[in-house]
């Protein structure tokens, strides 16, 4: 019966990536491709971090250990959240469920079903990224088959808990709160958690662990790597169980309590879900008409100030803003930004110019020109998830605009408008901010603010043309959309948008600056920067328009099914 | 007016409508039947705009929908067979913004509080639509579609999710319709529904037209005295079932 159960749901899945028509190859091939390149750079940067820890005298095999604990750890606990997310969906908002729950199924065979759809739906990512750093420490390590042999299955039953951890929370909130609140309560904890993890890890700033002359003495750094390892943490069986294995040896007890541990905790999760299915299956279908402010006055202010932007606009705008700020799953990623704001200039705060061997004043200008692109990566990062997913948030209402008397561009223009107003704001305080605690020179602070300004119109565009050529109207979760093939392609592009925008204006930006200050310069240097600056404009305006225009196009001929 | 002209839609290697002509003139409520798969979903997702036509066009009141799509759409109104909304609006903020999207002249909001009557909406105008019934979507879809005074209606399945009271309200509309000189194209499953509202009947099956006009006409072309719609549909459509 568990075979039943599941064969559809793991057909779906292979349907998903199984190429049938041309276009299906192209996207298959291209994304194997991005994926071994993905495996073969992480391989690579790994290998050659293990290699040079290990070179470290004394405290080397310290360091590798202490790495591969801390990826066992970040499994863990993203394991952790990512099943709890999709326990969600699996076990009580899935289409199919009506029908399966009037069949006659039993209990269990229900749970193992889901349970194993759910193990692969959150897990595949991490088992991905599990490959190089399996075949990394092998590799280093001229680790035996039996190396191989044991930690793959160990990671395996590794998944299992996690797994069963966040189906039982599941379990646990639907049970106790209404399904649909218990998954608004979920987001904003999940995104606290993330923020509070998210600036620990930055404060504690892990950097320094490979800096040991920041340290008093040597006793102090080694102390340091000691940090407490969690005993009952299953991912620190399972690095005992991989680094033992690298020399050999196989750990039997750390195998046999991983084993009785997934297995265990497999089958309390089953027991809970026999106990709580009922009443946490009727809460799922409860929680209906959740309370929603109503400003009269806000309303009333929008109108007032948006009153020359037209109608058919305004309606967009309205919209959009009255349904991110009534989808917790939307608004609380606010705090996500203002936590990445607050770590970005953390970072520029504590940045030790003062101690390099190079004249301040030019360092600080230099790392203003950097942190031009880094803000860009950031925004690009940022506009992934927001402003790639603006067509794609219209869901299976899609058709009320497309049937509408509006043409795609007014529909896009106001997405537009919308995503690159919050992007420009972000932009403008990673740039000001940042060239503020640099203390760089008004000519830098003004010539970044323009160009990220610029920047950011040209990401919009390029969201906005990348989003509607690729749509998931379908989605369950909205932040499904950007994992896609679009989204992929949406990263790629605005990234080399970006570095490319950024290294075009070195040249200018370097001449200018020498100019700024008086300092002389060559004549071909001037000549160079005007080229430059007119690649610079060329490559702006194309990807403004070009895929400005692509998204027209692709919305043009949009086929709702 | 709606003209179809030689529609075709192929997806992949399949012909879900094949060279389908049909003309419905002004103050007709034409009835579109056929069994499930046939064609009749597609046919009213192309002329609503919302697919594209492999090849030959639709034409309401003069417009070619793929080629003036803002011009025509301004006059159709259409509902869908499943009405997919936006669940964190509530049903008046759906209609206002249904209402600029149409740039609805006049008193919008008194436009809106009526259609919110009509289709008995009032007492849930300020909830969620999340919250809704699919019966209530159902009526708030058709309140859009009705908000902007179309002059062509493009309805598919109305009838599905209504109440005994919804689905009388919405015959009575759509006669109403008809007097005031408006064209109603319908697809349903109702055989009865479309026998006591329909002027006009076009049967389609695996794509293709097979029969087109009054109840008499397709009587005659059935070659059956039976007088009941459903008869006639059987027949036609080649599916009948042997009573044992």
């Amino acid at each position: 019966m568990i075979k039943k159960l599941l064969l559809p749901l793991l057909k779906s899945i292979f349907r998903k990536i199984r190429p049938v028509e041309r276009d299906d190859f192209l996207r298959f091939f291209s994304i194997l491709f991005i994926a071994l390149l993905i495996l073969s750079v992480s391989f690579w940067a790994m290998t050659k971090l293990l290699l040079y820890f290990r070179s470290i005298e004394l405290i080397g095999e310290i360091l590798t250990r202490k790495v591969l604990s801390i990826i066992y750890l970040s499994f863990f606990f993203v394991l952790i959240m990512s099943n709890l997310i999709t326990a969600f969906s699996t076990y009580f908002f899935s289409e199919d469920l009506n029908l399966i729950k009037s069949s006659p199924v039993a209990t269990y065979d229900l749970f193992l079903s889901r349970f194993v759809y759910t193990l692969i739906m959150s897990s595949y990512l991490v088992m991905f990224f599990f490959l190089p750093v399996l075949f990394s420490y092998g590799y280093v390590y001229k680790a035996s088959l039996t190396y191989y042999l044991t930690s793959i299955p160990a990671f395996f039953l590794f998944l299992l808990i996690p797994c069963a951890i966040g189906s039982a929370i599941s379990f646990f909130l639907v049970t106790v709160f209404p399904a649909r609140k218990a998954r608004d309560f979920l987001f904003i904890t999940a995104v606290f958690f993330g923020i509070a993890l998210y600036i620990l890890i930055r404060v504690l700033r892990p950097e320094r662990l490979v800096d040991p002359e920041r340290f008093r003495d040597l006793a102090n750094y080694i102390s340091s790597l000691y940090m407490p390892e969690k005993f009952y943490l299953p991912s620190y069986w399972l690095t005992k169980i991989s680094f033992d294995a690298l020399s050999g040896k196989i750990n039997v007890e750390f195998l046999f309590l991983l084993l009785t541990g997934s297995v265990s905790i497999t089958y309390l999760t089953m027991l809970l879900y026999r106990f709580t299915d009922k009443i946490a299956w009727s809460k799922a279908q409860e929680a209906k008409g959740a309370p929603i402010t109503r400003s009269t006055i806000f309303n009333k202010l929008f109108f007032f100030f948006l009153r020359p932007a037209g109608r058919v606009f305004r309606a967009f705008l309205l919209k959009d803003v009255k349904i991110f700020f009534r989808d917790t799953a939307q608004w609380s990623q606010i705090f996500l930004l203002a936590a990445l704001i607050a770590v970005y200039l953390y970072n520029y705060y504590v940045l030790p110019l003062d101690r390099l061997p190079f004249p301040t004043l030019y360092m600080e200008n230099f790392v203003a020109f950097v942190n031009k692109g880094l803000a860009g990566f950031v925004v690009a990062a940022v506009a992934t998830r927001f402003l790639y997913s603006a067509v794609s948030l219209e869901g299976e209402a899609i058709w009320v605009i497309k049937n509408a008397p509006i043409s795609p561009r007014k529909f896009l223009m106001s997405k537009a408008v919308t995503g690159f107003l919050p992007l420009f704001v972000l932009a403008e305080i990673l740039i000001i901010a940042t060239n503020f605690l640099l203390h760089t020179t008004k000519f830098m602070m003004v010539v970044s603010a323009i160009h990220i300004a610029i920047i950011v119109v040209g990401l919009v565009s390029l969201g906005i043309g990348i989003g509607t050529l690729y749509p998931n109207f379908k989605y369950e979760n909205v932040a499904q959309i950007p994992m896609g093939y679009g989204g992929f392609i949406y990263m790629i592009l605005s990234l080399l948008y970006v570095g490319i925008s950024v290294l075009l204006s070195a040249v200018p930006i370097y001449t200018f600056f020498k100019l700024s200050l008086n300092l002389s310069v060559y004549s071909y240097q001037i000549f160079l920067s005007i080229i430059f600056i007119f690649t610079l404009i060329i490559l702006h305006l194309e990807v403004i328009y070009r895929f400005f225009k692509l998204g027209e196009k692709a919305f043009e001929s949009l086929e709702v099914f | 007016m709606i003209l179809i002209e030689n529609l075709t839609k192929e997806f992949g290697k399949t012909k879900a409508i094949d060279s389908l002509n049909l003309e419905i003139k002004d103050g007709e409520i034409f009835g579109f039947l056929g069994p499930n798969g046939a064609g009749k979903t597609t046919t009213l997702k192309i002329m609503a705009g919302l697919l594209k036509p492999t090849y030959g066009r639709v034409i309401i009141n003069g417009m070619d929908i793929w080629k003036e799509p803002e011009k025509a759409k301004r006059i159709i109104g259409f509902v869908p067979d499943r009405p997919f909304l936006y669940g964190k609006l509530t049903g008046k903020e759906f209609l206002q913004f249904v209402g600029d999207l149409y740039e609805v002249e006049g008193e919008r909001e008194r436009k809106i509080e009526e259609m919110l009557e009509l289709f008995d909406l009032l007492e849930w105008a300020d909830e969620l639509i999340e919250s809704y019934s699919h019966g209530m979507k159902q009526r708030l879809v058709m309140a859009g579609a009705f908000l902007h005074n179309p002059s062509v209606f493009i309805v598919d399945e109305p009838m599905i999710g209504l109440d005994p009271i919804g689905i009388r309200m919405l015959k009575n509309l759509f006669r109403k319709m008809q007097e005031m000189g408006r064209t109603v194209f319908m697809s349903t499953h109702i055989l009865e529904i479309a026998e006591e509202v329909c002027t006009k009947i076009g049967i389609i099956n695996n794509g293709k037209l097979i029969a087109e006009g009054t109840i008499d006409e397709l009587r005659k072309k059935a070659k059956t005295e039976s007088p009941d719609l459903e008869t006639i549909f059987l027949k036609l459509t080649g599916k009948e079932i042997p009573i044992k």
